[in-house]
């Protein structure tokens, strides 16, 4: 008898990997040296006659207005009103589909509003699936409002709010709108601004655009119960430049500061490391967040900035301060010919550029590509990997061919020539398609025959590194295998190896796997499942035993009631609002067949046996923690477990 | 607003949980230390706004926002399937095991609500606020994921 499970502390524990120890202490001397390090926040206040004064202007309110109205109709009207139609009763349903995709592109672009070609719902259409429809509803007024919703007008951000609420995306809408006695968004900026710069300095450009964007946002504070206070306004002036610092202030609703900061990451030109220039170009040049998102300038721009910086400390200092990033030179390939051909030598069913950069290499230059490779085979980890190619960048020949995977954390390799990463970083064990490869080889040694580990109608591979090993599953997929468990060190020469055996008592597992939770199964599935369970052999398990001796027909016999009318049934019976059975089994018996329904909707737990033909309900068994395993109440009639009950609960608590 | 000193031990206690939620997410080491890393200097940034109650909560809220993020920018590029849910160490009892893999196939919803109470021990209070919902919300989504657990493991699940 299985026993309940409790799902705490201990259990969670166990479910991912513990912070890496070298991580943890570079963290926690991060934390420490922001305490030691930062200035105390501000709390000087100012009036609020201050900051009336200087209200230089009030809010432009008609100036996006034709895009707005556009914008505005477009989601209300038409976008909102498909994301809630498509909502089932019990459930949200998160994605558009590929028709209601092409709907909504086509009337934005009757309203103006037109995707650009690498527009994440055109990739979506072309492919033909489905896409988020929040992701759908942000890249619209992306398109229309600008790309960092942060930097959206607070009204703007309130709207977003409310729209992701009317699709159930989220329950609430934390953006606020000043009210009445609140400052309106320009004075609060005004306000902030002042209060930046008399702290920091009156010259400050903050207002200078091509030096300083603002961040905005009106909102609850958080309370120590986890409640909400009252909403302000925070203001983030962040630099668009190398050289700036980032400012923070936070104002109530009627304008006094709450806090003021100064985030100092002022990069001084005249003493800085790769590092700080790595992290503050990719914070400012790419939309990604990430070095993968930088334009060809903006890698041009860092690689002159840090010739002039302080002597390589890291690996990834080394290895930058090795490489170069020239502007294009006369004669190459250009980005979207290099984009091209790359794209064109991957041979895969879906591919996607996910980054492209220019390298000197020597007296050469490189096009270095990083292409996505889509698999049109779920479950297929080589098509998983990103294709890595180092291309001349004159004649267009490919001059190295690797592969990467974010597994291996080999992150900054699709930045540098393979030359330099190798030299720079020192391998750490075998990467992912090593590991895996290593690992077939591993069961497979001394087996008369091989099993099947990467035939994908065989098997699914499941590979994970966990720190320092790898530990690689292969599920099966097809009745004849069973699951095979591999764990070794990143080396691969110290493993253990667990091979299930094909026989009565894995083939519940077996069919799980191929045909995913029994809760799912069809009657046919039921069916075969007690004939190959009959024809598996000696069994030993109490769940192998009982379905020994169990017939689920294939087919409903003349007569019988439907599944569905048995599962109204025992809806009525339990007299409580329910949607639906977790799991319906259809059981030879006599005088009648049975269906046995189990409900979870109330607690205990119910399983609920009508009869198929009258539409009796002839047994309501509870099923408590302390009882036995479901399953078995489900599978098979009471009459056939009542009387080995005690003993298989014994053998449980054994 | 919550004192450095308070941030500063509050940061370091939550740590090892902020990993391992980035690392539930992006299931990748690099990608969750590149959460936790924003997370904390975001936090930092912020901390003004936080009520010394609630500077636990608002740690894990910013590094789940930034974990969410990151995942929204991967999507861009990469299927969700992308990167499957690590298999459950076979070095743990079965049962454990199929627990473990049952709550990785959770909706990401359901299993943070499951993560956050069970995980770092939050009150239903302290959870909420972390994921920015109401508490009825959290324990809707808690009683939701008990529901689908008992189905996908097939036995009673105690939560806590």
């Amino acid at each position: 008898m299985k026993p309940p499970i409790r799902i705490d502390r201990n259990l969670m524990r166990q479910a991912t990997p513990d912070i890496p120890p070298e991580f943890d202490a570079q963290m926690t001397q991060m934390i420490d040296r922001l305490s030691a390090e930062r200035k105390q926040p501000m709390r000087k206040k100012i009036s609020v006659a201050v900051i009336v004064a200087i209200t230089v202007m009030a809010l432009a309110a008609g100036a996006v207005a034709a895009t707005l109205l556009n914008l505005f109709d477009l989601v209300e009207q038409e976008v909102v009103p498909l994301a809630q139609g498509n909502d089932e009763s019990v459930k949200v349903n998160e994605q558009f589909t590929p028709e209601e995709l092409s709907h909504i592109v086509q009337l934005a672009e009757e309203n103006g509003i037109t995707l650009g070609e690498n527009s994440s719902i055109r990739k979506a259409l072309e492919k033909g699936e489905s896409y988020w429809e929040e992701e759908t509803i942000m890249e619209l007024c992306k398109q229309a409002w600008g790309f960092y919703p942060s930097r959206w007008t607070i009204a703007q951000q309130h709207w977003w709010g409310e729209t992701m609420v009317a699709i159930g995306f989220v329950d609430e809408n934390h953006n606020l709108l000043p009210g009445e006695g609140d400052l309106t968004e320009e004075e609060a900026q005004q306000a902030a601004m002042a209060a930046v710069r008399a702290q920091y300095g009156q010259d400050l450009p903050l207002d200078d655009t091509s030096i300083y964007a603002v961040s905005r946002s009106f909102g609850p504070e958080w309370l120590d119960d986890g409640s909400y206070g009252d909403p302000y306004f925070a203001f983030t002036f962040e630099p668009v430049d190398l050289w700036h610092g980032t400012y923070l202030v936070d104002l109530t609703r009627t304008g006094e500061v709450k806090d003021s900061r100064a985030y100092n990451d002022v990069i001084s030109p005249d003493h800085y490391t790769v590092e700080e220039i790595y992290r503050r170009v990719t914070s400012v040049y790419s939309r990604t967040g990430g070095a993968e998102g930088m334009s060809q300038e903006a890698w041009q721009l860092f690689g002159e900035t840090i010739q002039g910086a302080e002597p390589a400390e890291s690996a990834m200092e080394r290895a930058f301060q090795a490489s170069s990033y020239p502007a294009l030179r006369e004669g190459d390939l250009t980005r979207d010919e290099a984009a091209q051909l790359a794209l064109n030598a991957v041979d895969s069913p879906e591919k996607e550029l996910y980054c492209l950069v220019y390298l000197g290499d020597g007296d050469k230059t490189v096009w270095k590509a990083t292409v996505y490779q889509g698999s049109s085979m779920p479950g297929s980890f080589r098509n998983k990997d990103y294709a890595m190619l180092e291309m001349d960048a004159k004649t267009g020949e490919i001059l190295r061919e690797s592969t990467f995977n974010t597994t291996d954390d080999e992150r900054y390799r699709m930045y540098l020539l393979d030359s330099v990463y190798e030299t720079c970083f020192p391998r750490d064990g075998l990467l992912r398609a090593e590991a895996i490869d290593r690992a077939v080889a591993l069961v497979n040694e001394g087996r008369a025959e091989p099993l099947p580990l990467l035939d994908e109608t065989c098997y699914t591979v499941n590979p994970w590194k966990y720190g320092d090993h790898w530990e690689i599953t292969f599920k099966p997929a097809d009745l004849r295998y069973a699951n095979v468990h591999v764990e070794m060190n990143l080396g691969g020469d110290e493993q253990t190896i667990e091979i299930e055996e094909v026989n009565a008592d894995t083939l519940f597992s077996r069919y799980r796997s191929v045909y995913g939770p029994y809760n799912d199964w069809s009657m046919a599935t039921w069916h075969q499942f007690g004939e190959d369970m009959r024809a598996a052999g000696e069994a030993t398990t109490d769940l192998a035993l009982l379905v020994k001796q169990v017939h689920y027909p294939a087919e409903l016999q003349p007569g019988d009631i439907s599944r569905r009318e048995a599962e109204d049934i025992a809806i009525a019976y339990q007299g409580l609002t329910a949607g639906g059975a977790q799991c319906m089994v259809y059981i030879e018996s006599t005088p009648h067949n049975l269906w046995n329904v189990w409900m979870t909707d109330d607690y205990p737990t119910m399983v609920y046996t009508v009869d198929a033909k009258t539409g009796e309900v002839v047994a309501a068994t509870p099923f408590r923690s302390q009882d036995s395993d479901p399953s078995y109440y489900v599978f098979v009639p009471k009459s056939l477990f009542a009387p080995d009950r005690p003993a298989i609960e014994e053998r449980g608590r054994e | 607003m919550v004192d450095d000193a308070l941030w500063q031990q509050t940061a370091k206690d939550v740590l090892p949980t902020l990993y391992k939620l980035a690392f539930d997410m992006l299931r990748c080491q690099a990608d969750a230390q590149d959460a936790v890393q924003s997370a904390l200097l975001k936090a930092w940034e912020k901390r003004g706004g936080v009520q010394p109650g609630a500077c636990r909560a608002y740690l894990v809220r910013t590094l789940l926002n930034e974990s969410r993020d990151m995942l929204r920018r991967r999507k861009r590029v990469v299927p969700v399937d992308e990167v499957p849910p690590p298999p459950a160490r076979p070095d743990l009892d079965a049962d454990v095991r199929e627990a473990l893999e049952a709550i990785s196939r959770l909706p990401e919803l359901l299993r943070l609500a499951v993560t956050l109470t069970c995980l770092e021990d939050m009150t239903d209070q302290q959870a909420a606020a972390a994921l920015g919902v109401p508490v009825a919300t959290l324990r809707s989504r808690l009683h939701r994921a008990r529901k689908q657990l008992r189905k996908a493991l097939d036995r009673e699940v105690t939560l806590g």
